[in-house]
């Protein structure tokens, strides 16, 4: 008898468990009394359309968006922990509603720092779809970044990364960075090489990755052509005297119809689309000089258009033609005084060819003034734009 | 009573006597005793022009440069407007006023009045001690003069009016009496035993009744000058020489002949390989009337500077370039001929137009002299003085009136006109000395680019530092094909001086006519990059004071424009940027193409060139340096050869850009050697 009323209590007890486990291991419903989840189908995640809203305590800036057929692949710089400036790349796959727009899915950091690397920082990104090989894996997807030793972004240098999905794995090309910056001649204090945009030419392997190079005599646009059949090439000593797989370094013009208020016209941080059908360039730039009260970003952005032929000789042509600036007055409210950083939508290699409307993503942010915690406030907003407007 | 008449009468006579010994010595020293009220404390209203214009008409003249060593008297009479018949009545004068400058010099001069008839003076001869006054033109101040040895002597840089007293004057003694009434001239004159090396410009003259200095005193212009310049033959000079502003009036001539592309064609060239050697050039027709025209225009060319004599022969005499004479050169693109050449007995050299091509301008009846017959001229001759090589080309003249010197307005007749091949109309003395062409001369080229300048047979000697700029080192190194090459450095900034090192890579001439930009090696010898600018001087026809004429202008890099960088290790080219100047990256060895539109004349620089106007089809380059930021870049050395000018844009190359004909390396005729 005593044997049984052991075993009774032991059962009893193994049940009484049991349902507490399974009372635990519930998700809690919204507004449920904490007590058990009645039976039935589970909600489905509300769908969100449209650019993501940075979560509290972290920022979105430095956008490359791109179009893959149906799916849209926007990529950003973030912050990992909460209230920190931490920087690294995540990306989200979008898909289309022909009436609500974007929905955007997770987010996935793909890409971190290296710490006590050349790019224990990391600053921006752009991919661009292609025909890529690395260590004898071939890849769809090339990455170019922008990171430093240094922690006060500075000395900014430019590597690369490949992947099959940009939202996958994306594995860091060598230990060095393709782009470099020597800070011992042309400045500790200067911000470097910075915001990578990648366009695929040929739509195969070989890229153009334009950046801006900043020193002291200001902020201006570069580009090298680079044959990324095997991106593991272009970090040996064969790329040094190898034109086809590593050009010469191009200054793009500064001449032409932009807009700017520095004596010499400057192009800083600026996103690049090919259109290759009509042997044109557009570009969607920050308005220089920045603001002068903090944060000291632009105050404007332009998008512009140039002949493509005009990069490769030093001979002034017709130049820029503007498309269209944004300021201010332009944004929602009118409530945000800092537009930049924007990046023209493009197709997966970076070509808008023939395009008539463009869509631009850039970045706002409040000031300093209003905002001690600015830096959290950066968020992504979108403009439209047509060439026949 | 009859001693007390016998008194008296003598005492009369006496004082007749003395009356008429007075009377009689009036005459000898003045006609006009009146007491001269002027001094130094007088104020005259300036009677004459002021400023700048104030001698634009006025002759100058010009005495001799050295000392004689007897009696040698110089001699200038200026003749007043009226006709010497009539002269000019000084009976009633009490001065006479002659505005003049010392540009040189400061002699003594007797001055005075020419009679109209006879060669009676009337002047300061035999008047020592007698006043004369001198009005500055600037202040009005009037300073006090003493004749002295009959002379008057005259300040340097003096400037202003000359006022001498009639009572300061008298009729010299050993020359004829005259009559106030009828004077001509007035004259200077001196000795050239104790005056010499001096210049005087001579302006108006005038005839002053009164006292200068009061209301009422009347200045009668008997020389005026106001409307021109006067007839030559109212000057008159013995033993110096006079100029007249027209004299060094420059010729308004439109250019006459082809231009550009189409200049050269059925030129000749001819190459004389000794003195004497000559070239013949017929006309379209057998014989031409030059008697009414004013110039002979040559079509001409030339990378040398030696002497030719031009003369036009009508078949048995000629009538070359005379001693002294002024001939000019107008470039091609110009109207006014700027560039002067003094011949001397063998002819001209055309040293200022040098790489110009353009056309000699011969003023026939100023500056040939000879027997040949003007209106049946049958050639154009040139002489030789020395081997030289020459491009002749089309033959024209020019008719116009002088007018003030310009003969602008005339009309151009082309006399041999070279759209065709007309190769017979040439013969040289030697006949191998000539060459026809049918375009520019060949010149030396790295590939499609010229190589006008390079450091073969040179030293760092050669190679001079700007003593006013900072401090710099220069050495002879050896560039990338192993040729001589010159490694420049600033070494040190001067504090009181340019804060750049500047250093001339050549002073020659050559051209970069019509071409894109410079080419050049270069390679950094240094650990940092390594900006430096590149300065050179552009010569060619430029619009100044309503005319082209050619005038050159000191252009150099500014910052901010685009430029070519081919470094032959690595076989790659970079669009770099001015940072300010041309810069060459860290380890750079290569080319550098910059555009001339990365070009601005310098800001201190002035005379009329413009941007357009750099580098354009008529200008030649005369000047080649190199500055460097002495504070910024001390110690930083790099290596410069082989300049010259590419016609070609280069393009850039990569993977994805393939310019093929216009790479670099394509330009440079390089791809061979890297094959």
């Amino acid at each position: 008898m005593k044997k049984n009323r052991i075993l009774i209590a032991v059962l009893s007890l193994c049940l009484l468990f049991t349902l507490g486990l399974t009372a635990c291991g519930k998700k809690k419903d919204s507004g449920t009394n904490g007590g058990d989840t009645p039976p039935g189908p589970t909600p489905t995640p509300e769908i969100v359309y449209g650019l993501p809203v940075a979560a509290t305590g972290h920022y979105i800036k430095d956008a490359d968006v791109l179009d893959d057929g149906n799916t849209r692949y926007l990529v950003y710089t973030t912050n990992e922990e909460s209230g920190e400036n931490d920087n690294v790349i995540a990306v989200r796959s979008g898909k289309l509603d022909a009436q609500k727009g974007w929905a955007y899915g997770d987010e996935k950091i793909v890409l971190r720092g290296s710490a006590g690397a050349w790019d224990a920082n990391i600053g921006s990104a752009s991919i661009v779809k292609g025909n890529f090989a690395y260590n004898g894996a071939d890849y769809d997807w090339l990455m170019a970044y922008c990171a430093t030793k240094q922690t006060n972004d500075t000395q900014q240098q430019i590597g690369l990364a490949v992947a099959n999905d940009p939202c996958g794995t994306w594995t860091k090309v060598g230990n060095k960075p393709l782009i470099e910056f020597d800070a011992d001649v042309y400045g500790s204090s200067a911000v470097g090489c910075y915001a990578p945009s990648l366009v695929n030419l040929n739509k195969a392997s070989i890229v153009r990755v334009f950046y801006t190079y900043a020193d002291m005599y200001g902020h201006f646009a570069q580009f090298v052509d680079v044959d990324a059949a095997d991106a593991g090439v272009l970090f040996t000593d064969a790329a040094a005297d190898n034109v086809d797989l590593i050009s010469g370094t191009v200054q793009l013009p500064t001449n032409g119809d932009i807009s700017g208020g520095d004596a010499a016209t400057m192009f800083p941080n600026a996103d690049f689309a090919f259109d290759a059908a009509n042997e044109k360039v557009y570009a969607v730039k920050d308005y220089s000089p920045s603001a002068a009260t903090a944060p000291n970003y632009a105050e404007k952005i332009e998008l512009t258009g140039i002949a493509e032929e005009e990069f490769y000789t030093v001979e002034t042509l017709e130049g820029w033609k503007s498309v269209r600036v944004w300021d201010m007055m332009d944004t929602d409210d009118m409530a945000y005084e800092r537009l930049y950083s924007a990046a023209i939508v493009s197709d997966a290699y970076g070509h808008i060819d023939a395009a008539q409307d463009f869509e631009i993503v850039y970045n706002v942010c409040d000031i300093a003034m209003d905002n001690a915690d600015w830096m959290f406030s950066q968020n992504l907003k979108t403009f439209k734009v047509s060439l026949t407007a | 009573m009859k001693q007390q008449l016998k008194k008296a009468c003598l005492s009369v006579s006496l004082a007749v006597i003395m009356l008429a010994a007075a009377w009689i010595g009036l005459v000898q020293w003045s006609e006009t005793e009146k007491a001269v009220a002027l001094d130094a404390s007088s104020k005259v209203e300036y009677p004459f022009a002021t400023g700048k214009d104030a001698f634009k008409y006025a002759p100058t003249v010009t005495g001799p440069t050295e000392q004689s060593t007897a009696d040698s008297w110089v001699f200038l009479e200026v003749v007043f407007d009226p006709d010497v018949s009539v002269g000019v009545d000084f009976s009633a004068a009490d001065y006479i006023a002659i505005q003049m400058r010392m540009d040189k010099g400061s002699p003594g001069f007797s001055a005075g009045l020419c009679a109209s008839t006879g060669n009676g003076r009337y002047c300061t001869n035999g008047k020592d001690g007698q006043k004369a006054y001198f009005q500055q033109e600037k202040d009005g101040a009037i300073s006090e003069m003493s004749i002295l040895y009959d002379s008057l002597s005259f300040p340097a840089n003096a400037c202003g009016t000359l006022y001498i007293p009639l009572s300061s004057m008298q009729w010299r003694a050993d020359f004829q009496m005259g009559d106030l009434k009828k004077i001509k001239s007035f004259f200077f004159e001196t000795n050239a035993k104790y005056n010499w090396n001096y210049e005087i410009t001579f302006g108006e003259i005038a005839a002053v009744k009164g006292e200068p200095d009061s209301a009422d005193a009347e200045f009668t212009k008997i020389v005026d000058l106001s409307n021109g310049e006067r007839n030559k033959g109212k000057y008159y000079m013995n033993g110096a020489s006079i100029v007249f502003p027209s004299d060094s009036a420059l010729p308004r001539i439109p250019y006459a002949f082809r231009s550009a592309a189409t200049a050269f064609e059925n030129t000749v060239t001819w190459k004389p390989t000794a003195k004497s050697q000559t070239l013949t050039v017929q006309f379209d027709d057998p014989a031409v009337d030059l008697s009414g025209a004013s110039h002979v225009l040559v079509q001409y060319y030339s990378k040398n500077n030696q002497r030719l004599q031009w003369a036009l022969s009508d078949g048995e005499k000629t009538r070359a370039l005379k001693n002294g004479s002024r001939t000019f050169f107008i470039a091609q693109g110009a109207n006014m001929g700027n560039l002067t050449n003094n011949a001397n007995a063998n002819g001209i050299v055309v040293n200022n137009g040098r790489y110009l091509m353009g056309m000699v301008v011969l003023p026939i009846a100023e500056s040939m002299t000879g027997d040949a017959d003007l209106a049946n001229v049958s050639s154009l001759v040139l002489t030789a003085d020395a081997p030289t090589e020459v491009v002749i080309g089309e033959v024209a003249y020019y008719t116009a009136d002088r007018g003030d010197g310009s003969y602008e307005g005339g009309v151009t007749q082309k006399i041999l006109d070279l759209s065709q091949s007309k190769g017979a109309k040439f013969t040289a003395s030697v006949a191998q000395t000539l060459v026809e062409n049918q375009g520019p001369p060949a010149r030396e080229k790295n590939g499609e680019v010229t190589m006008d300048f390079d450091c073969a047979n040179k030293s760092a000697e050669d190679f001079s530092i700007w003593e006013g700029g900072s401090k710099g080192k220069v050495e002879m190194t050896t560039d990338s094909y192993g040729k001589p090459a010159v490694q420049l450095q600033a070494t040190e900034n001067n504090p009181t001086g340019d804060a750049y090192t500047a250093i001339t890579l050549s002073s020659e001439t050559f051209s970069w006519a019509g071409m894109k930009g410079v080419a050049f090696w270069a390679r950094n010898d240094s650990d940092t990059e390594v900006s430096f600018n590149i300065e050179v001087d552009c010569k060619t026809p430029a619009l100044v004071n309503g005319y082209k004429q050619v005038v050159s202008d000191r252009f150099n890099i500014q910052q901010g424009h685009r430029f070519y960088l081919y470094d032959i290790n690595t076989g790659k080219t970079t669009i770099y940027m001015t940072r300010p100047t041309a810069t060459l990256t860290v380890g750079f060895e290569g080319w550098v193409f910059v555009p001339f539109s990365a070009f601005e004349r310098a800001s201190w620089s002035a005379n009329g060139v413009t941007k357009n106007q750099f580098m354009d089809e008529n200008s030649v380059v005369t000047y080649l340096a190199v500055t460097v930021h002495a504070a910024t870049y001390a110690e930083k050395a790099f290596a410069l050869n082989q300049f010259g000018a590419y016609a070609t844009v280069p393009s850039f190359e990569s993977a994805y850009v393939k310019p093929d004909a216009n790479s670099i390396p394509a330009l440079l005729g390089l791809i061979d050697q890297e094959d």
